[in-house]
This record gives C-alpha cells, sequence and structure tokens, in this order.
C-alpha cells in the first residue's frame, strides 16, 4: 500500500513538472509565434509604405509629364520626397545643365563642416564619372550649397554611410542624387530599392518625353534647313540659336557661326543689331528693311519679335533674308523687254513716218518708180509692225490662257510640203540647201492648220536666220510604238549657230532672246515666236523642244503632232476648239 | 591565369566600379543576391561557383534593373580595361 501510495505520488510529481515544462515550452512557443508576426506585420506595413511612397512619386511624375518634365524636375521631385522615406544628414545631386554645365547642388539638413560638403562633392563626382567614363575635374563643376556650412575645425563629422541614384536618360547619364548620412549602417539595398524603381522609371519617362519633343525638333529644324529663304535666330542675349542651311550659303558662313560674325558680314549694307533691337522693342509686327545686295544677291531682310505659346514672354528675335534676286531679274527682263518692243515698233514707224514725209515734201519731183519703190517700203514696214503686233496678241492671248486653236483632221505631209517650199527661195538666196523628207505613208494629223503653219514657218524662217552656211532638212515621219504609229514626228535641222545645252530651255520662253543673248546684229525678231509655238504645240496635244550639239554645231527643232485617225473616233468629225490652258507662261 | 581567374578579375572589377557609382553598401548587397559568387565587403570576389560569362551577365543585370544601359557600358569598360592589362603582363 505504502509502495503504491510512493508510486503515486511520484508520477504524480512527475506530471506535474512534466506539465509545467509543456506549460512554458506553449507559451515560449506562442510568444515566438507571435513576436514573428508582429515583426511580419511591421515588415508588411514598411513594405506597404514603400508602395505607397513609390506611387505618390510615380503620379508626381506622370503629372509632370503632361506638359514639362526634364532631369531637372525629375531630381527636384525625387530629392524633395526622400525624407518621407528615410533619414538623411544631406541630400545633394550633380546634374549636367541644358546649357552644357555641370551643377553640384547640396542640401544640408544638419549644420556640417567644408570638408563633409566636399567629400559629398567628391562621392558624387566619382560617380558621374565612373559612369561617363569623361572625367570631369573638380574645377568644371558650379556649387550650391543649401544649409549651414561650418568652418572645417568646428564639427568634424564623417560620411559612414551613403547611396548614389543616378538619373540616366537616353541612355545618358543626366545627373547624380546622393543620399549621404553621418550615422553608420544607414541604407541598404532593401530600404534604398524603392528609389531606384522610382529613378528608373523616372528616367524612362523623361527619355520618351525627350524622344517625341526631338523628333519634333527634327522636324522643324529639317523645315527651317529646306527654307528657300535664310533665317537667323537669337534668344534675348542675342546669342544665335538657329541659323538654316540657306543663309549660311548666302553669307557664305557656318552654322556655328556667332552673331558678330554675322554682323560683320552684313557690314556696310546693314546695322543688324539695331534692326533687331527695334524689332524685340515692336510689337508682333515684322520690320522689313530695305533692300540689301550680298554676293551679287539681291534680298529683303525682316525682323520679328519670337513670342512662346501664349505670345506673352520674348524668346528672341528672327530675321528672315528673303532672295529676291530672280524676282529681281524677271522685273528687269519685263523692263528691257518692254523696250525692245517699243523699239521694235519705233522703228518701222520712224520709216514709214519719213517715207510718207519724203513722198510730201515734193510729190512734184518723185518719179512714178521712186513712189513705188517708197510705197513698197511703206508696205513691208507696216507688214513687219502688224506681224510683231500680232505675236504681242498672241502672247497675251497665251498668258491669259485664252488662246485658242480649231483642230481638223488634215494632210499633214501636204501642209508641210507647201510651206517648205515657200522658203525655198528665201534659203536660195543665202545659199542653203532646203531638203524636204516626208514619210510616204505619213498619216493624216489632227491639228490647227492655220497655227500650225505659223509654227512651221517661224521654224523654218530662224533656221534661215540663224544659219550662215550648210543646210537646212525638214523631215517628217510617224512615230511608232509597238510598230503602231501613235503621231507625227517632225524634224527642222540646221547647221547654223546651234544652242548650249544650258540655254536650250530657255529658248522657248518669253524673254528668250533677253535671256540667252541669242539675238544677233542685224536679225530683226521679236523672240516670240518660239514661246507661241511651244504654246500652238501643247495646245493641239503635241510637244516640241530642241537638241543641239552645243554653239557652232548647228540645232534641231523637233515637235509632234497628234494623228487624225484617232482623234476622229473620239472628237467626230467637226473641228474642235481647244483652249491653251496648258501653255506654260514664261 | 585561369579562365575563372580572368572572370574573378572582371566581375570584381566591375563590382568595385559600382561601388563608386551606387555606393559601396548597395553595390556589394546586389551582387551578394547571387547565390553563385562570395565576395568581400571591399566587393573583391572570392568564390565563383559556375560559369563566369553567366555570372558575370547575371550580375550584369543585377545592376541595369538599377541604372540601365549605363550598367553594360561600364562593364564593356571594365573588360577593355583587364583585357588591356592581360595582354600587357602576358607580352612582358
Amino acid at each position: 500500500m505504502f509502495n503504491y501510495w510512493l508510486f503515486a505520488s511520484n508520477n504524480l510529481g512527475i506530471l506535474a513538472i512534466v506539465g509545467t515544462l509543456a506549460a512554458i515550452g506553449g507559451f515560449i512557443l506562442m510568444r515566438n509565434k507571435f513576436l514573428k508576426e508582429v515583426n511580419e506585420s511591421r515588415e508588411r506595413e514598411k513594405e506597404l509604405n514603400k508602395r505607397v511612397f513609390e506611387s505618390e512619386i510615380l503620379r508626381e511624375i506622370s503629372e509632370k509629364i503632361g506638359y514639362s518634365l526634364n532631369a531637372q524636375k525629375l531630381v527636384e521631385i525625387i530629392t524633395g520626397s526622400i525624407g518621407k522615406l528615410m533619414s538623411y544628414t544631406s541630400v545633394s545631386y550633380l546634374i549636367m545643365g541644358e546649357d552644357g554645365n555641370v551643377k553640384f547642388n547640396c542640401n544640408l539638413i544638419e549644420a556640417m563642416n567644408e570638408a563633409y560638403v566636399q567629400e559629398l562633392k567628391h562621392k558624387v563626382l566619382a560617380s558621374f564619372n565612373e559612369m561617363t567614363g569623361e572625367p570631369l575635374l573638380d574645377s568644371e563643376v558650379e556649387e550650391n550649397i543649401t544649409g549651414i556650412v561650418l568652418e572645417n575645425e568646428k564639427k568634424k563629422a564623417e560620411i559612414l554611410s551613403y547611396f548614389n541614384l543616378p538619373i540616366v536618360v537616353f541612355g545618358k547619364v543626366a545627373a547624380v542624387i546622393n543620399v549621404s548620412s553621418t550615422n553608420v549602417s544607414q541604407y541598404n539595398e532593401k530600404t534604398t530599392d524603392v528609389l531606384y524603381r522610382i529613378a528608373r522609371h523616372g528616367s524612362q519617362a523623361v527619355s520618351r518625353l525627350l524622344e517625341i519633343i526631338e523628333n519634333e525638333k527634327a522636324k522643324l529644324v529639317q523645315a527651317v534647313e529646306s527654307l528657300s529663304d535664310g533665317l537667323l535666330m537669337v534668344d534675348n542675349d542675342f546669342k544665335v540659336v538657329l541659323v538654316n542651311k540657306r543663309l549660311c550659303s548666302i553669307l557664305n558662313i557656318t552654322h556655328s557661326s556667332t552673331l558678330l560674325d554675322i554682323v560683320h558680314k552684313l557690314s556696310g549694307q546693314l546695322d543688324l543689331r539695331t534692326m533687331m533691337e527695334a524689332a524685340g522693342s515692336f510689337g508682333d509686327e515684322k520690320i522689313k528693311l530695305t533692300e540689301i545686295i550680298i554676293s551679287d544677291k539681291v534680298l529683303q531682310v525682316y525682323a520679328t519679335k519670337v513670342a512662346d505659346q501664349h505670345g506673352l514672354n520674348p524668346m528672341g528675335i528672327a530675321v528672315t533674308f528673303h532672295d529676291i534676286t530672280d524676282a529681281k531679274s524677271l522685273e528687269r527682263l519685263r523692263s528691257d523687254f518692254t523696250a525692245v518692243m517699243v523699239h521694235e515698233l519705233r522703228a518701222p514707224l520712224t520709216t514709214i513716218k519719213s517715207t510718207v514725209e519724203l513722198i510730201n515734201e515734193d510729190p512734184t519731183i518723185i518719179t512714178p518708180a521712186e513712189l513705188k519703190h517708197h510705197l513698197e517700203v511703206v508696205e513691208l514696214t507696216a507688214q513687219s509692225m502688224l506681224e510683231l503686233v500680232n505675236d504681242l496678241l498672241d502672247v497675251a492671248k497665251l498668258e491669259a490662257g485664252k488662246f485658242q486653236v480649231v483642230c481638223e483632221s488634215a494632210d499633214f505631209a501636204l501642209d508641210l510640203y507647201e510651206r517648205t517650199e515657200a522658203f525655198k527661195p528665201v534659203a536660195e538666196a543665202k545659199n542653203l540647201k532646203l531638203t524636204v523628207s516626208i514619210d510616204d505613208d505619213l498619216p493624216k494629223g489632227y491639228y490647227d492648220r492655220v497655227r500650225l503653219k505659223q509654227v512651221i514657218n517661224n521654224l523654218l524662217s530662224n533656221a534661215i536666220k540663224y544659219t550662215d552656211s550648210g543646210e537646212i532638212i525638214v523631215r517628217a515621219v510617224p512615230e511608232e510604238v509597238n510598230s503602231e504609229a501613235v503621231d507625227i514626228l517632225v524634224s527642222v535641222g540646221d547647221t547654223g549657230i546651234g544652242i548650249e545645252k544650258s540655254e536650250t530651255e530657255k529658248l522657248f520662253s518669253r524673254f528668250a532672246q533677253l535671256k540667252s543673248g541669242h539675238a544677233r546684229a542685224g536679225q530683226k525678231s521679236s523672240g516670240l515666236g518660239l514661246f507661241i509655238s511651244k504654246g500652238i504645240i501643247e495646245a493641239i496635244g503635241g510637244k516640241i523642244w530642241v537638241e543641239s550639239a552645243g554653239a557652232g554645231f548647228g540645232s534641231t527643232f523637233y515637235f509632234t503632232v497628234p494623228l487624225g485617225k484617232s482623234r476622229e473616233k473620239e472628237q467626230g468629225e467637226e473641228g474642235i476648239i481647244f483652249s491653251t490652258k496648258r501653255v506654260a507662261h514664261a | 591565369m585561369s579562365k575563372t581567374q580572368d572572370y574573378k578579375a572582371i566581375i570584381s572589377e566591375y563590382i568595385k566600379k559600382q561601388m563608386i557609382i551606387l555606393g559601396p553598401v548597395v553595390a556589394v548587397e546586389k551582387a551578394r543576391k547571387l547565390e553563385k559568387i562570395k565576395l568581400k565587403d571591399d566587393g573583391a570576389v572570392t568564390q565563383i561557383n559556375g560559369d563566369g560569362e553567366e555570372i558575370m551577365a547575371m550580375i550584369e543585370s543585377e545592376y541595369e534593373g538599377m541604372i540601365g544601359s549605363i550598367a553594360h557600358t561600364v562593364l564593356l569598360r571594365v573588360i577593355d580595361k583587364t583585357s588591356a592589362a592581360k595582354g600587357e603582363i602576358e607580352n612582358v
């Protein structure tokens, strides 16, 4: 019995000990679990805070993208927000300015000494240099310190923990942010990762925005470069912002020329600086200056004030150099043309007047033979005046688009032969051989018979006029495509003075003779024949051109006449009137 | 010098450059996230477990996540410099 009680009491003691131990163990386990949960909860809270911080900053960045975000603004957003996430002694950054200058900005939360600031600068500069591979010297960096900087002896404190946050835009280092503390082990990979994510996101946003701006800028630059006018733009400090290619060519300067170079080039012609100052003080209207002549070019110069998109803040002055050399030449040509035409009309009038005066002086002493001769002179001169007036009327109609041709199906071979036969005596008078070669199977043409005779007359008379020896060959053949005639090709070739290749285009212009200097002494001509011929040929649907091996090697004029058959089918047998909308003006 | 030694030298130099760029703690902790390398606090790699080229690419990728393509530019510069130094040593 005793043994039983002893056994029972022993077991109870063991059970009590085991129970106590189990209770302690349970408590410890529960406590650890509780502490673990508390820690996890704190971690989750920290993580949540980081996420909130990240989304706040990213939202701010996104908002800025709407109008203007650049590296400077991105840096300001980040440096202005770091305090919400971590404590620090200083936040500083090194940034590449838009003007190419590098700036170091340092914001001290606590008063620190000069050595601390210099160490910061050294660290951030070292980071920048490692990334760019092109070391910047300390002296090349401008400093801007916010906060209290003490003398070195006053507060000796070291940077005990720091990290750098690079801002990379378009693959280039735009800035480096440095966050430093005088406390040890303040920052690690875990506490800073959110800032690196923000920096990367912000950098990408700035890069994307810059890419859009750069693309727009490229479009604008291309537009400015392709301008036919010279363009100069200066900022408010009269620093050259833009010189386009055309202005470089006009003034013989480079894109990197300074305002002084440009002013120097214009000296004696234009006081550019004064003119720009005047434009800057004016309203929106352009200032037009008198014309200037630079390197044989006549230029009209305008100056305008450039303002921002709201038109409130002046941003600089734009000066355009409008090249009016061609307009001036044309104006002179018109004036010369009028003078020539007046002379051409006045000379025969003088002849007529003096002949009539001679007859009237004493008609009784003039023999019938002399009278006949005088009257023939008057008739011939009047005829030449009439031709000239007709030419001028044709030109006026062509220019007004009112020149009309009446086309019909006709035997072009016959008309061409008849015209060349008429010119044979004139050619023989100059000892020139006039050969005519017309294809036996030449199809009918569709053209204005009167006007096309005018064209043939003009080409033959020119050929004879400008050929002193040799021959004139007239040919007419059907022009074929896939063995089928498409039109009639006519050529009038001569062995005369020929034409330089550069002059061939000008030959068909209204001012042909004035431009090419083709008129020769003793060759009376209005010089309008080829211009009118071109108008006629184009009005009937043909083409006209000239080929020449050069001056002294003769020339061949070609023109085409549409076929009668095809047009008849299209238009019927009636004569069709075509106006001259297509005729190009000189 | 073996290939592994070459990679150790390049990666060590690369981490040291990143320590200047990012700051020592952040750069080293970032590198230590890779289990295939062991390194000292000064960035010197003591052990590489695996293909050196692959590890180099992995560490570059880690830094690229922080500073973008500049990480690649810096690595190329380190490789050039290390190769040139190695060439000079071998030519002596």
